[in-house]
């Protein structure tokens, strides 16, 4: 039997790859009698990757596969596009008999769990002044388990008090609830559902094409992570409701996979450039902390504390924000939650890979002032390959590669154009 | 033997503890170096003694554990420099004379020189009066060298200003994702002014929950930073430090620089406004409604 080798491309970024795998393709014939069969052949045998250097050493290869992880980091488009930040997501998640499967560790209800929590904690965070309502669909029909607001405690509180999985599940009725939630969201909100969809069939009670073309009417974006198989209703939901460009339907390979599918889901959408007349001016009050002698209940909670935020317009009393004034209705933010979305708005440009031949003169990253590897010191492949520097299209400063992952990852500043002059 | 089992501690209190654990810390300092800052503040005190005080400081964390570290950063108006470790490429040995006090402990020489060095030759290499420093800059400098140091092993890290200068309102967006860098990491950042005023270094220290500490009478500055900044998180739990009550959270408009209580925000960009407009100055975005459209929920 001969070998299938795999293309084992580093460069190419891991997603991507594994996208293009999720789809089904028409790989499951055998192509010719000499090989074996596909599952046979396209085994990745790890073992193979690692070899020996020249002295029987393992520590360059192993460095080297590092390097190349972290450099398969995924290199975002940095256009400044127009996004959606006052978002409105439903999260369904699928509580049918398909997630008592235990092909996740140990079974796909409590890794959609701990995942749907992670989710919650990461999408406020992102977006802080945006809601989240979530539903749960068991015994074909959907339940709510939890309002559209803004408060992300009380959310992973009723996340965690899902215990079984019953029944079958279905589109269309959490597609119809999660249009119901969402019909009444002003113009300048984006409306966006996100679906956990563990079986591969889904049980109707009427035509899924009418729910699919109220959705689109109602320009709400369906994105749908599938954990078994690709489902072609599900690829007919996220093509219609999305924009051409987008790709909202991912099933998952392995656990990773499914955290970074879900996480994608935090970052705001683009807006499509077709439907432009949804920006408007919301009226927002920044109120200011105050501490009081003696403590008082807060409008929110009915709780007493003995500080808090007062309305500007109506002198109420609420303990935490971003919130919704329960008594003049007027949404209360501080400036630091809006000052949390400006990185989506203005994203860091990606930094150049430098290779040998620019004969770069640096010794020391300029961000953290570890030394550069010399020339002499890496072998002869990785020579080709880069010199580790990456550089600032802007500031032309040198930085290594943990200072890159830092930058684009967490900081979203470039520590050269922040030390200039300019 | 019986006699030795009556010193030991209960077994459960002592070790389980966090703050008994004797684990190393990462400082990391940034020294606000605007040489029209530092002669106003000369009239009041001599820097040579504001930057002793400081050496002190130094001198103190490093003596604490064996394993803690320093890291020293200065920020100019147009460039920053690392005084603290500096990399072996430059010209670090002309700075340590192995003749002068020579019983000094080497580590303590080696920031002493270092930044007192440099902090001289910062202030001597420039001559123009600004009001700038670049604070984002040095923030985030910072914290890819904590990045960098805590790649291999964990070590705590905090991160102390010393700032003289007031904000640069172009440093907003920068300094905040700073900030919420830090907060994510658990990194506090306290602050300790000297002279002027900064409203984002409040918000910072709030937001990580690092202490902000405005010193009125910089003769006694060592005794304001052996008592509230010296102690890192750990210690921290055990003191009564100097809180902020009333910490400025309201937002500035993009027209007038007026502090609004009640603001009209573009849903493209962000951009606040005091009244509503027809269209956003940033985004070039028409605004559709006429009426000032308020947010519905359910």
């Amino acid at each position: 039997m001969s070998k299938v080798k795999k293309n084992y491309d580093s460069d190419k970024s891991e997603s991507e790859d594994e996208q293009q795998n999720g789809r089904v393709s028409n790989k499951g014939r055998k192509h010719d009698d000499n090989e074996g069969y596909t599952w046979e052949g396209e085994y990745q045998r790890s073992w193979d990757i690692v070899q020996e250097d020249a002295e029987g050493s393992l520590i360059g290869v192993i460095a080297g596969l590092i390097n190349a992880g972290k450099r398969k980091r995924l290199l975002r488009d940095t256009t400044p596009l127009r996004r959606g930040i006052i978002r409105h997501m439903v999260l369904v998640l699928d509580l049918s008999s398909a997630m008592e499967e235990r092909d996740f560790h140990h079974k796909r209800f409590e890794l959609q769990i701990k995942y749907a929590v992670e989710f919650v904690m990461e999408y406020f965070e992102q977006n802080p002044i945006s809601q989240l309502s979530i539903i749960g669909v068991k015994d074909g029909i959907a339940q709510r388990i939890s309002d559209l607001h803004g408060n992300p405690q009380s959310h992973i509180q009723k996340i965690k008090s899902l215990r079984d999985c019953n029944g079958n599940f279905s589109l269309q009725n959490a597609l119809e609830m999660a249009r119901a939630s969402l019909s009444h969201i002003a113009s300048h909100g984006t409306r966006e559902v996100l679906i956990i969809f563990g079986s591969i069939f889904s049980s109707d009670p009427g035509d899924i094409f009418r729910t699919i073309d109220a959705l689109v009417a109602d320009q709400i974006r369906v994105r749908i992570v599938g954990l078994a198989a690709e489902v072609a209703i599900c690829r007919e939901i996220c093509d219609r409701t999305n924009s051409a460009s987008t790709n909202a339907y991912g099933v998952v390979l392995s656990e990773q996979h499914f955290h970074e599918l879900l996480l994608e889901s935090t970052i705001p959408p683009a807006t499509d450039s077709s439907k432009t007349a949804d920006s408007s001016l919301v009226m927002m009050g920044f109120p200011s902390k105050v501490v009081e002698q003696s403590p008082s209940l807060c409008t929110c909670h009915s709780l007493p504390s003995r500080g808090g935020f007062h309305c500007p317009r109506c002198k109420a009393k609420v303990c935490t924000l971003p919130i919704e004034c329960p008594s003049c209705k007027l949404v209360l933010i501080l400036s630091t939650h809006l000052a949390r979305s400006y990185h989506h708005l203005f994203p860091l440009k990606n930094w150049i890979d430098l290779p040998w031949s620019a004969k770069p003169t640096s010794s020391h990253c300029f961000a953290c002032q570890v030394p550069f590897p010399k020339a002499s010191e890496m072998s002869n492949q990785e020579q080709m390959a880069s010199s580790m520097r990456f550089e600032c299209p802007s500031c032309k400063q040198h930085f290594c590669i943990d200072c890159d992952i830092f930058a684009h990852e967490q900081l979203h500043e470039c520590f050269g154009c922040q030390c200039s002059g300019n | 033997m019986e006699d030795f089992s009556t010193l030991k501690q209960p077994t459960g209190t002592w070790e389980a503890s966090e703050e008994a654990t004797d684990t190393p810390s990462l400082l990391v300092v940034i020294l606000d170096a605007n040489p029209a800052s530092w002669y106003s503040l000369s009239k009041r005190i001599p820097v040579a003694k504001v930057l002793a005080d400081i050496n002190v400081f130094l001198n103190a964390h490093l003596a604490f554990h064996h394993d803690n570290r320093v890291a020293v950063l200065a920020s100019q108006y147009n460039k920053v420099e690392y005084l603290y470790p500096k990399p072996e490429t430059e010209e670090t040995v002309p700075l340590l004379d192995p003749t002068k006090e020579a019983n000094t402990y080497r580590k303590f020489r080696e920031v002493d020189d270092f930044v007192l060095g440099g902090m001289r030759r910062l202030m001597n290499s420039t001559s123009s009066i600004s009001k700038k420093t670049l604070m984002s800059g040095a923030l985030s400098r910072a914290l890819a060298y904590i990045n960098q140091a805590q790649s291999q092993k964990y070590i705590r890290s905090r991160i102390v200003i010393f700032s003289l200068t007031g904000d640069v309102a172009l440093q907003y967006i920068p300094t905040m994702n700073c900030i919420f860098c830090a907060q994510k990491k658990n990194i506090p950042i306290s602050i300790c002014n000297i002279a002027g005023g900064t409203l984002f270094l409040e918000q910072a220290a709030d937001a990580t929950g690092g202490i902000y500490l405005k010193v009125d009478n910089p003769k006694g500055l060592l005794q304001h930073l052996m008592m509230t900044l010296f102690p890192d998180q750990n210690l921290r739990k055990h003191l009564n430090t100097p809180n902020q009550a009333n910490v400025d959270f309201r937002a500035t408009c993009f027209c007038h620089k007026n502090v609004l209580d009640i603001g009209f925000v573009c849903s493209v960009c962000l951009s606040i406004y005091c009244e509503p407009r027809d269209f956003c100055s940033t985004c070039q975005t028409k605004f559709t409604s006429s009426t000032i459209s308020k947010r519905k929920f359910s």
